[in-house]
């Protein structure tokens, strides 16, 4: 074998380990990110963060180490900060060469984590590990950018909710009351006044009404109410399982006697982000298609849950529940306990289908995936055929739990699907969709 | 040192009666219980609990409840012996064999109570032969045949016989403890059965089931028909609901009616029961109409007179702690939509902590357990009232501590679903499993000594009750005969204890007599008699023999009466069919008398005429409040701006010599005048611009000639807080006369203000009035100060502003000449301020408040009236305050601080209350409320262990605290002041006055005497939930002596009583006398005329 022959067969031999290598490496560096993002989740259940907080900390945490990402790769992955609403004010940090960029991501993922979070110090030990893998100034243009991050965030009216009168319950059997067990505070009754990301107001995709209160058993509210309360009685097991898988209550109050405790699960927002590491991962995305992928996700999840709780504060329509056992039958009880705040429209709902219309563009409208967001907290792993597939099935689920109405669903579908589209054209010219 | 110091005598008197005789009394110093160790005295004792996967806290929601005692004499040797119920095990049985030895029976007397859940202890001689027996309740995981009540009965020879089930009381319920009274009075003793439900209801659901009725839940009374006893539970009117969760009776007479009342006290969202005996074989629960606000998850409860006024008092325990930490770490916190549902659902208002019900004898009680000093002995079972140190007044010892801390914030939040998550296997072994993780905090007792006047001081250490335990039942008894009572404590886990009582040993002044009553035929021991001991200091005592206290226990002994350094006068005995026996001579002095029923005469009703002929009217003019939350405003405030009308205003309108009334209103109401007719009735004067000013909230107005034109114009002051954007609705009204027709003015200067107050005052002395506008604060501002007006007058009712910043949070306003300079002064009150005087002199406000005030009491002043109180010619002062019924007890030392800086820069003020527990001052507000408004700190506090121990400093960082503005309060007596040439000297009033916060006083020569009188009345309806409703005063008549002393007069005394939360009280003009009008918050105004009889 001549010289020249052998050095270009090494060549090639090397070449083939070497992008075997590369995308096995992509593939673990993608996985550890997503890792790192269920610390993240794991945190959040720890704290017992409600489902509208959660989307905000997904958003500006992934929104962190997205603007890292874009400083490296900006033909493609352009900054989000030219498109919101909101302008930044402050200028970017001076970009800093980086050598190890997977490590750069997680860092700013993580490290902004921290920063927001509650109990984010419990990401520490990661964090730690993670410094190894970088330089004194690559770390510290990070933290610069996620501080920039965090600083825009704060702007966003999230420091100043506390300022705002609190919510007391109206009168009048229509409104919304505080429901059992634990009559607790509705969630977050001014969370509209947050600036949305793409919106252009909380109400920009205005639902319709929810069909109006009338108990007159000829009316199609009672019609409503009644399916309710059918579908619970019904007691139908795969309906009970639809209704467990989609769940998704951070804080359900079990008691007994004087024991009073929460059992904690990811919020509604927190199983979509669980999706979409799943079809990451087996899509073999690469690490930057995945940053972009759970950042687009969690910022539509942010602006969807800023339309669907506008809505609910102001139709702040009853629960089932409280209607039922008020009229029909005071023992009756929802499969799923209710959560704390008004019915109308059904944020699961909202969610869901605004995070299949996302993620159904990045990865096909047929991609078929076994969901197994749900494991950890005993419930069977889910097969779907597509994310559209599954968002029907977690919007349904509120119907077969007996907490939402059939109209809040349908709403709920309408508005998370007009927010996911208009998100969606106000991108696509930026965005390798 | 121990002495035997006494030496018996028995000698028969011709009445045959027995006399047991002490000769010696050896005086000692101090007041000492022993504990005597099991060993010497044989009492060896342990309820012991096995927690297993099928007994626990899970399976059984009163696990960790324990067990009880009872203290009887059962051989008739004149020996008190002891009973325990044990949980899981063998009940068992002591005999006293003197010298506080016991001997261990239980095997010999044939009880076998092994089997089942053990609970309450009662004692009565159920079968009229002279022995008593026992009746231990069950309850329990257990099926109803296994958890049947058993009644064992004496055979005279420590031996007994289990026949309940022959009697008719083998009675199924989850029963916790029982009672026997005569309640129909055909002589023989019936039984109150006190049961529990297992599972648990919630408050929605509670709802429900209150309607509802449960045989396993429900409590049932029985009647002895002489052959056996029936269930009458609801021809009596006993209610038998699956949500009584019974845990403590009590039977008294509290109306003094002669005929047993009894109360239940309940957990959980279920409220009391106050059983009124209706003389007709029925009952009455009055529990709402008689008490304003009662004990959350009440446990154990016990009555007694506190006050030796006749009146037989109530207390309720409950389980707030009384050390910051553990009330950090337990409470949950404020949900005003939970406690509203509540409410909503018939519920009556209830707060988690002790109280102490005072008997007021006009069928009402007053919770005056934070003033007592009682309230907070953290999660606590038997409340004992009983003389402990023979001084002739009734003290208190309480039991507690629970198995597990399950209510503790981390178990819920971040225990048990960690645990739950990793334990493998069914949900029941899990839990099980979890529980075993979960932390206990073993309790110190308490002991309390009456102080009299109303007050309780914690000697537990001094005492010797420095031990911890779980402890549970417990009961007094004399064990040792040697004159005063010793303390028996059922324990968890732990040896049971007895503490020897040292009092006759080793202090002096420890007098007592002990009395024990016998009658023949029916109810030997004479249970449902009252003996009242008439002493020679003229103290009355009254002691009832009702042998069901406290929790699950009983005693049924001689009645034993302190006496101090006092000797018996007379001795009067109320038999239980209400006949009367009076003795006065051979009555032994530190020493024993049985008394043998011989009286046939019925006792005549003590018909105490009143003070006062009182007749009551309403007037057709009803308060309607909008019933806002301020919190919902300022989430951290420390109590509501609102809730502050009416305010009456009394004007001659039409000068026919009838006071007319102005009464503010609420926002949707319009403030309306009411012109006096000569019958005494009121017409509504047609207001019309009046009428269309309802969307303010009025606060108080001012009648005066402003433009000079001899009629009276008005000023209206607008404020209102828990109302949203209130903007252009605070600003304050003039409307000027025109021919009884009130116009409004378009010239008044605006002001946004949550205004409180408005003083006619000539302050710049050019011969027009001017008008002092107190301003109590800025919406969503509290605390923070904002200037209050003056509203200078050109003489035609024209007026200019002018802002004065002296004075913070004005309350109420008051112009008088104080110092007889032909000058008046302006006096200003406000909340966590001090008082001030302010004058007007060469041009300048001046401020004169040190010239007349020799020390600065800031306190949370609501109110003051002025007048010449003690007759020397200068004017006094009466002011209302906060009152110190409540857990804050500020001092000048340890005052309470309110920090209102903006923490976490966000351009809105927090303001953080502090006061001093056990030495230390720490927030008010618990790790969630603080986190949910300073956002940043819920990083700095995750768990609430973490927050548990914190003061402010620790808090926030040291500058922030450093340079807060801040202000504070260091007295919180409603008090008056007496003006000795000028300077204002304080007073203390009568202890009553302070037993809830006064917002209206009225200075009046009630009874004609010559003398000024004082009624204070007030009360706050809504508060923070931890704080709870305080509605505890029904007006507080204090008679003067012209002298500037004040004695209080009970409601009963006077017949003068005024329920809810009043805001305005006035002294009326009408035709032929003067009538009390009293204004009350969302209510209709009540018009008093007072005549003496």
């Amino acid at each position: 074998m001549s010289k020249v022959v052998r050095k270009t067969f090494l060549l090639f031999l090397f070449a083939l380990f070497f992008q075997s290598h590369l995308s096995f490496g992509q593939r673990s560096k993608s996985k550890a990110y997503i890792a790192d993002l269920k610390a993240i989740t794991d945190i959040m259940v720890y704290d017992v963060t409600s489902p509208v907080a959660a989307a905000r900390y997904y958003a500006y945490s992934t929104l962190a180490s997205y603007e890292i990402l874009t400083l490296q790769e900006n033909e493609k992955y352009p900054s989000f900060f030219a498109i919101f609403q909101r302008p930044l004010k402050d200028p970017l940090p001076q970009r800093v060469q980086l050598k190890n960029e997977a490590a750069a991501y997680r860092y700013a993922l993580l490290f902004s984590a921290s920063k927001l979070l509650p109990s984010g110090k419990k990401l520490i030990p990661r964090i730690e590990s993670l410094k190894q893998e970088l330089e004194e100034k690559e770390m510290l243009f990070i933290e610069q950018m996620a501080q920039t991050v965090i600083e825009y965030a704060n702007q966003d009216g999230f420091l100043q909710l506390n300022n705002l009168k609190r919510y007391t319950p109206k009168r009048g059997p229509a409104f919304w009351q505080p429901t059992k067990p634990a009559y607790m505070a509705p969630v977050e009754p001014n969370w509209n006044s947050l600036t949305p990301f793409f919106l252009k107001s909380a109400d920009q995709f205005l639902t319709k009404p929810p069909v109006q209160y009338d108990l007159n058993p000829a009316s199609d509210f009672y019609k409503l109410l009644l399916e309710v309360k059918e579908v619970t009685d019904e007691n139908d097991e795969e309906k009970n399982e639809i209704a467990a898988f989609w769940d998704c209550n951070p804080y359900a109050i079990s008691q007994i006697g004087h024991l009073e405790f929460g059992l904690k699960k990811i919020s509604p927002g927190g199983h979509w982000m669980g999706i979409a590491g799943i079809a990451a991962l087996k899509a073999r995305l690469n690490l930057n298609k995945t940053i972009f992928t759970h950042t687009l996700l969690a910022l539509v999840l942010h602006d969807a849950f800023i339309a669907c709780w506008d809505e609910k504060y102001r139709s702040d329509r009853v629960r089932p529940e409280t209607v039922i056992n008020r009229h029909l039958d005071k023992r009756w009880n929802p499969l799923l306990q209710t959560p704390p705040f008004p019915e109308y429209v059904s944020g699961h709902s909202v969610v869901s289908s605004a995070s299949a219309e996302i993620l159904t563009l990045i990865f096909g409208p047929n991609f078929s995936f076994r969901d197994t967001t749900e494991k950890e907290f005993g419930l069977k792993t889910r097969s779907y055929k597509s994310f559209n597939q599954a968002a029907e099935e977690a919007c349904i689920s509120r119907l077969y739990g007996g907490i939402h109405y059939r109209d809040a669903i349908d709403e709920g579908v309408e508005q998370g699907k007009k927010v996911a589209s208009f998100i969606i054209a106000k991108t696509k010219a930026h965005f390798p969709y | 040192m121990v002495f035997k110091n006494h030496l018996f005598f028995i000698m028969c008197g011709p009445k045959s009666i027995l006399f047991l005789f002490v000769l010696l009394a050896f005086p000692l110093r101090g007041q000492k219980f022993e504990l005597i160790a099991p060993k010497k005295s044989g009492i060896t004792f342990e309820n012991t609990l096995r927690e297993t996967p099928k007994e626990n806290i899970i399976t059984y929601e009163y696990f960790y409840n324990g067990g009880g005692v009872a203290a009887g004499d059962l051989n008739n040797d004149g020996l008190t012996d002891l009973i325990f119920t044990s949980n899981q095990d063998q009940s068992r049985i002591y005999l006293n064999t003197g010298q506080l030895q016991f001997e261990e029976i239980t095997a010999r007397t044939g009880i076998n109570n092994q089997n089942g859940w053990k609970t309450g202890i009662a004692l009565a001689d159920v079968n009229n032969d002279g022995w008593l027996d026992i009746y231990i309740s069950h309850s329990g995981n257990y099926s109803k045949n296994n958890r049947r009540n058993k009644l064992y009965i004496n055979q005279k020879d420590l031996t007994f016989k289990e026949e309940a089930k022959k009697y008719g009381i083998d009675d199924f319920g989850y029963t916790s403890q029982a009672a026997f009274f005569d309640y129909d009075k055909d002589g023989d003793l019936d039984l109150f059965v006190l049961n529990h439900n297992t599972k648990l209801f919630r408050n929605f659901d509670a709802a429900y089931a209150k309607t509802q009725q449960d045989d396993d839940a429900g409590d049932r009374l029985y009647e002895n028909t002489g052959n056996g006893f029936v269930d009458v539970t609801l021809k009596a009117g006993i209610l038998s609901n699956p949500i009584g969760y019974g845990l403590g009776v009590v039977v008294t007479d509290t109306n003094n009616d002669g005929w047993p009342d009894f109360y239940v006290s309940n957990d959980y969202v279920e409220e009391d029961y106050l059983y009124i005996n209706n003389q007709d074989g029925t009952f009455s629960n009055l529990l709402k109409e008689q008490m304003s606000c009662i004990s959350n998850f009440s446990m154990g409860v016990d009555a007694g007179d506190i006050n030796n006024d006749g009146l037989l008092d109530l207390i309720t325990l409950d389980m707030l702690p009384q050390d910051n930490k553990r009330q950090k770490l337990l409470y949950a916190p404020d949900n005003f939509e939970l406690y509203n549902n509540m409410v909503d659902n018939g519920f009556h208002h209830q707060s988690m902590r002790n109280m102490l019900q005072l008997n007021n004898g006009n069928g009402t009680f007053s919770d005056i357990g934070q003033l007592a000093g009682i309230s907070s002995t953290d999660w606590s079972w038997a409340p004992l009232l009983a003389d402990f140190n023979n001084d002739g007044l009734i003290d208190l010892y309480i039991t507690n501590g629970y198995g597990r801390d399950m209510i503790n914030r981390d178990v819920m939040k971040f225990y048990i679903d960690e645990r739950v998550k990793f334990i493998e296997g069914n949900s029941d072994k899990k839990m099980f499993e979890a529980l075993q993780g979960i932390q206990s905090t073993p309790l110190q007792n308490y002991f309390y000594l009456n102080k009299g006047n109303l007050t309780f001081e914690d000697k537990t250490q001094e005492a010797g009750f420095q031990g911890t335990d779980f402890s549970h039942g417990a009961i007094y008894s004399d064990l040792d005969n040697d004159g005063d009572l010793e303390i028996v404590v059922n324990c968890m886990n732990a040896p049971a204890k007895v503490f020897k009582n040292l009092s006759r040993e080793t202090a002096s002044a420890s007098n007592y007599i002990r009395v024990k009553l016998t009658q023949e035929n029916k109810n030997i021991f004479a249970i449902g008699s009252k003996i009242t001991v008439f002493t020679s200091g003229g103290e009355k005592l009254v002691r009832e023999l009702t042998p069901t206290h406290g929790f699950q226990s009983s005693v049924l002994e001689p009645l034993h009466f302190g006496l101090g350094n006092q000797k018996v006068d007379s001795l009067q005995i109320q038999w239980n069919d209400r006949t009367v026996q009076t003795l006065k001579e051979g009555l032994p002095f530190n020493g024993f008398i049985e008394v043998q029923k011989e009286s046939t005469r019925l006792a005549k009703r003590e018909t105490s005429k009143p003070l006062f002929s009182v007749q009551y009217d309403t007037i057709n003019q009803p308060h309607k409040e909008l019933l806002v939350n301020d919190f919902k405003v300022q989430p951290l405030l420390p109590y509501m701006i609102s809730y502050h009308g009416p305010k009456i205003k009394k004007v001659d309108l039409n000068q026919d010599g009838l006071d007319d009334l102005f009464f503010t209103s609420s926002e949707g109401q319009a403030p309306a005048l009411l012109l006096q007719k000569t019958d005494g009735t009121f017409v509504k004067s047609d207001q019309p611009h009046l009428e269309a000013s309802s969307y303010y909230e009025d606060t108080n107005a001012a009648f005066f000639d402003a433009d000079g034109d001899g009629d009276l114009d008005l000023y209206v002051v607008s404020g209102g807080y828990g109302a949203p954007d209130a903007g252009i609705a605070l600003e304050d009204r003039f409307y000027t006369n025109a021919n009884g027709v009130f116009t409004p003015s378009e010239t008044l200067p605006k002001d946004t203000q949550v205004g409180s107050v408005a003083v006619p005052w000539d302050f710049d002395q050019d011969g027009d009035l001017d008008l002092f506008v107190g301003t109590r604060v800025k919406q969503s501002e509290f605390p923070k100060g904002a200037p209050s007006l003056i509203l200078s007058n050109d003489g035609q009712g024209n007026f200019r502003q002018i802002k004065i910043p002296y004075f913070d949070r004005v309350t109420d306003a008051l112009l008088a000449d104080f110092d007889g300079d032909q000058i008046k002064e302006l006096l200003v009150l406000g909340d966590w301020t001090h008082p001030k005087i302010f004058g007007f002199r060469n041009r300048a406000f001046v401020d004169l408040t040190e010239t007349f005030f020799s020390e600065n009491l800031s306190g949370w002043w609501n109110t003051v009236k002025s007048d010449d109180i003690d007759g020397d010619g200068d004017l006094d002062l009466v002011m209302g305050n906060w009152g110190t019924n409540n857990q804050f007890k500020p001092s000048a030392e340890q005052p309470m601080e309110l920090f209102y800086g903006d923490f976490d820069n966000n351009g809105y003020i927090d303001p953080i209350w502090c006061y001093y527990i056990k030495g230390v001052s720490y927030p008010f507000v618990l790790k969630d409320e603080l986190t949910d408004q300073i956002v940043s700190l819920r990083k700095k506090f995750v768990t609430y262990e973490s927050y548990s121990d914190m003061t402010l400093e620790e808090i926030l960082p040291e500058p922030q605290v450093k340079n807060s503005p801040k202000c504070s309060t260091d007295f919180l007596e409603t008090t008056w002041f007496e003006n000795k040439n000028g300077k204002f000297t304080r007073r203390k009033l009568p202890i009553e006055a302070n037993i809830s916060s006064v917002h209206a006083i009225s200075i009046h020569d009630y009874d004609q005497d010559g003398n000024k009188d004082i009624f204070l009345a007030g009360n706050v309806p809504y508060n923070r939930v931890r704080i709870g409703r305080r509605e505890t005063s029904f007006g507080v008549y204090l008679s003067g002596d012209g002298k500037g002393n004040f004695t209080y007069l009970p409601n009963w005394k006077t017949d003068l009583a005024v329920h809810g939360s009043v805001r305005a009280l006035e002294i009326i003009q009408a035709k032929e006398q003067q009538k009390l009008v009293v204004g009350i918050n969302n209510s209709k105004p009540i018009i008093i005329t007072v005549k003496n009889e």
